[in-house]
């Protein structure tokens, strides 16, 4: 018996050793969230507009295009939760931050980061943003807590290295570069009866109170400190509005309405806009280069005439 | 909890420690097993832990019974029967319930009656079809004073529960499993290290084979109606390694893991796909539940010392009770069917007890009849699994004379080569170890008898695992 332990933990030093190694290994590869979390920590006393959400407005707004020193602190996937954790983390250092834009998405009063299918995602702000909300999970506080996206991040690396590409797929305000106009992503729900789900739809509402207090936390910061909240919702391609769920839809809208009544706040809606064509999608969900581009210089335009 | 869960890298050691260094007495090692084992499922859904229970206390009182009402044969066939019934009907509630509404309604509908009965929405309790049977066993064993009825509701409890096989068998036997967890269990070494190598196979089986065959196999599946017949028939072999990888991966995984424990669970796969004949598949294929079959239902219906048309209608009778006992679809049904009639063939051809040795033993290759013979048997077993995998009849029909009517060949369209390659290799592997118990096994090698070689292949095929696993699913059989 004591032969047989032995052996087993003398089998497993290496393969600990190499997990440890391999886990070392993949922090060290430059990532947006490095990034963003170190741009804050030199700027946020500089920045005038941050950007927060999930990819619609990683993708979706490029700060260049934004009056001021702006910056995007949008990820993909990232919910209300994590948002509320950003915008307050660099409180104390704010001086002249004047406008949030806070994307309110199809999902985002639905869904929550910790569950299916893009719980994943929700690790890397614990691993390199500091977050705390599950300060003690193995799943959300090391890289190999979701073993297939490890192994494809460590491929990626070797693959932009072979390839000489770079490793930031984020320009240096926080926007996502790499979503280009696709054609075929954009036709992938053209048919309307095709029946296929689109996975924002929640199969029940059970999160919603617990999410609109994340939301209010960052209405009442808003609020507290004299900074312009502003809702939006981006662009999307009409095979995706057109399939999605009404009740969620309507029920989105009714709390967006109740929460702009309650705090002052000010909505723009562009789900429908129909100023944006199909180059200006990358999929049916996201905007383009081009789209953000067009996009950021329209909302800009409408922030202003607000303030005015 | 899933074999392939963080979950399991750390409940294993944990309960492996607690076994061997702190519940060191027999009694306390068995109730250790029921509360690991309750924990292992009770992890899925706590809920349905009620049910085994039930299931074990019903079935441990009518032992008891049995027992009791020794030399009074008719009140003991009353008390077997009730617990049968009883169990049946707890598996046709929550397995069938549906199955059963919806056909009796669309029967009636064609007579042009419109029933109103209600479908429910019932989960299916993950493995309800291995434990019941395993509890039945022991009954009729007990009935046919095969196996003493137990007066230790903890072992019984821990017989049918036993964490390793719980979920996804082998469907073992109380004349087995039981007497083993009766006795003092010691720890041996070589044992273990076996179990280890076992289970080392079986998840690469699962992670690598399986579950990449698996990703494939669905993601073309729905589009057979636009794939020509080549790669229909590709998609077709792919999932016949999906469903032995992730099948006899599990076994596998279970047995090593048992055997961690000191128990000896009977093997459930002997590389079937080596087979020369049907017969001969189903004898390496699934053995526990096919030998239940057949020590519970062929042979109390007269097996194969009968006329031959009974002989042929035990094959029926059985085989369309094997498809439904894998799942409420008429799908499963007809596979069974299908091969009853295949058995059915070689019955008649005189084929069904031949081989019933490992084929080109003590040769390096097969002659050509034996492989032209492996490779009609593998065909036949992959016409099977379309049926199987199939949503319904109709696209099981459909994607079958899409085989035949689509163009042949488009080298656009072939897809999972890389995962096939595996499968090639996996074979070869399974070929040159195919009269072991598992593919690891190397006894009398000089070569693997240096730590060093072996160790190198075990970090070798951990290292395979890491980098070439398929996102994790789940077993295909603990739908069943």
């Amino acid at each position: 018996m004591k032969k047989f332990i032995k052996y087993c933990i003398l089998f497993l030093m290496p393969i600990g050793l190499s997990a440890v190694l391999f886990e070392i290994f993949l922090r060290q590869i430059p990532n947006p969230y490095t990034y963003k979390y170190e741009w804050m920590q030199e700027h946020a006393d500089e920045v005038e507009t941050l950007v927060f959400g999930s990819s619609h407005a990683m993708y979706g707004i490029r700060p260049e295009y934004l009056s001021g020193k702006a910056f995007n602190l949008a990820f993909e996937s990232q919910v209300l939760a994590y948002d509320d954790f950003l915008l307050e983390y660099s409180a104390p250092k704010y001086k002249k931050l004047r406008t949030v834009i806070l994307p309110i998405s199809y999902f985002t009063f639905f869904l929550r980061f910790e569950d299916e299918p893009h719980w994943y995602k929700a690790r890397y702000h614990h691993i390199y943003m500091d977050c705390k909300i599950h300060p003690y999970s193995l799943r959300y506080n090391f890289e190999l807590g979701h073993y297939m996206t490890a192994k494809k991040k460590f491929y990626d690396f070797v693959k932009k290295v072979r390839d000489n590409k770079p490793m930031l797929i984020i320009d240096q305000y926080g926007w996502g570069t790499i979503y280009k106009h696709n054609p075929a992503r954009v036709k992938i729900w053209s048919k309307p009866t095709n029946g296929k789900k689109i996975w924002e739809t929640a199969n029940d509402w059970s999160h919603v109170d617990e999410i609109m207090v994340s939301f209010e936390r960052i209405a009442e910061f808003c609020k507290s400190r004299n900074i312009q909240l502003v809702l939006i919702t981006t662009p999307t391609w009409k095979s995706y509005y057109e399939n999605l769920d009404k009740a969620q839809l309507e029920k989105m809208y009714d709390l967006i309405h109740e929460e702009c009544e309650k705090y002052h706040l000010v909505y723009l809606d562009y789900l429908r806009d129909s100023r944006f064509t199909e180059t200006d999608f990358h999929d049916v969900s996201h905007l383009s280069d081009v789209g953000a581009a067009k996009f950021t210089k329209i909302l800009n335009e409408d922030i202003r005439n607000i303030g005015e | 909890m899933l074999f392939n869960s963080k979950e399991f890298l750390l409940f294993l050691p944990i309960v492996f420690v607690l076994y061997w260094y702190v519940f060191r007495r027999r009694r306390w090692q068995n109730l250790l097993v029921v509360v690991a084992s309750y924990v292992f499922y009770g992890w899925w859904n706590w809920k349905f832990l009620l049910l085994i229970a039930l299931t074990s206390f019903c079935s441990f009182s009518s032992g008891l019974l049995i027992e009791r009402f020794e030399g009074r044969r008719k009140k003991q066939k009353l008390v077997s029967a009730m617990n049968i019934v009883l169990n049946l009907l707890i598996l046709g509630v929550f397995k069938y319930y549906n199955f059963f509404v919806e056909n009796i309604e669309s029967l009636f509908l064609t007579f042009g009656y419109q029933l109103d009965w209600v479908t429910l929405h019932i989960v299916l309790p993950v493995g309800i079809s291995f434990y019941t049977f395993q509890a039945l066993s022991y009954t009729i064993d007990v009935y046919r004073k095969s196996i003493r009825a137990t007066h230790d509701i903890v072992e019984f409890f821990a017989y049918i529960s036993f964490f390793p096989q719980l979920v996804a068998g082998p469907i073992e036997r109380a004349t087995n499993l039981l007497p083993q967890f009766q006795k003092e269990r010691t720890f041996e070494y070589a044992k273990a290290i076996d179990g280890m190598r076992q289970m080392l196979w079986g998840f690469l089986k699962k992670l690598v084979v399986a579950d990449n065959c698996a990703e494939v196999v669905n993601q073309y599946w729905g589009q057979y109606q636009e794939l020509p017949s080549f790669s229909l028939l590709l998609l077709g072999v792919l999932f016949t390694f999906q469903i032995y990888c992730d099948f006899s991966g599990y076994s596998d995984i279970a047995i090593g893991c048992a055997r961690l424990f000191g128990f000896n669970l009977m093997r459930n796969f002997n590389f079937p796909y080596f087979s020369r004949s049907i017969p001969e598949f189903w004898r390496r294929w699934h053995i526990s539940l096919m030998t239940w079959f057949r020590d519970y239902v062929y042979f109390p219906l007269g097996g194969s010392r009968c006329e031959k048309w009974k002989i042929i209608r035990n094959v029926f009778i059985v085989w369309g009770i094997s498809g439904l006992w894998h799942g409420a679809n008429w799908t499963f049904v007809c596979w069974g069917l299908f091969h009853a009639t295949l058995l059915a063939i070689y019955n008649i051809l005189g084929v069904n007890t031949k081989y019933q040795h490992v084929v080109a033993y003590g040769k390096w290759l097969p002659t050509l009849k034996e492989f032209c013979q492996m490779a009609l048997t593998f065909f036949l077993a992959v016409i099977g699994w379309i049926l199987f995998r199939a949503e319904s009849m109709s696209q099981a029909m459909d994607y079958i004379s899409s085989m035949l009517t689509h163009p042949f060949f488009d080298v656009s369209a072939i897809y999972g080569k890389k995962y096939l390659c595996f499968c090639l290799v996996l074979l070869l592997v399974e070929w040159f170890q195919r009269d072991k118990q598992h593919a690891l096994q190397f006894p009398n090698n000089k070569f693997f008898d240096k730590r060093i070689v072996r160790w190198g292949v075990y970090y070798l095929l951990l290292l395979f695992i890491a980098l070439e696993m398929g996102a994790g699913q789940t077993f295909i059989y603990f739908q069943f």
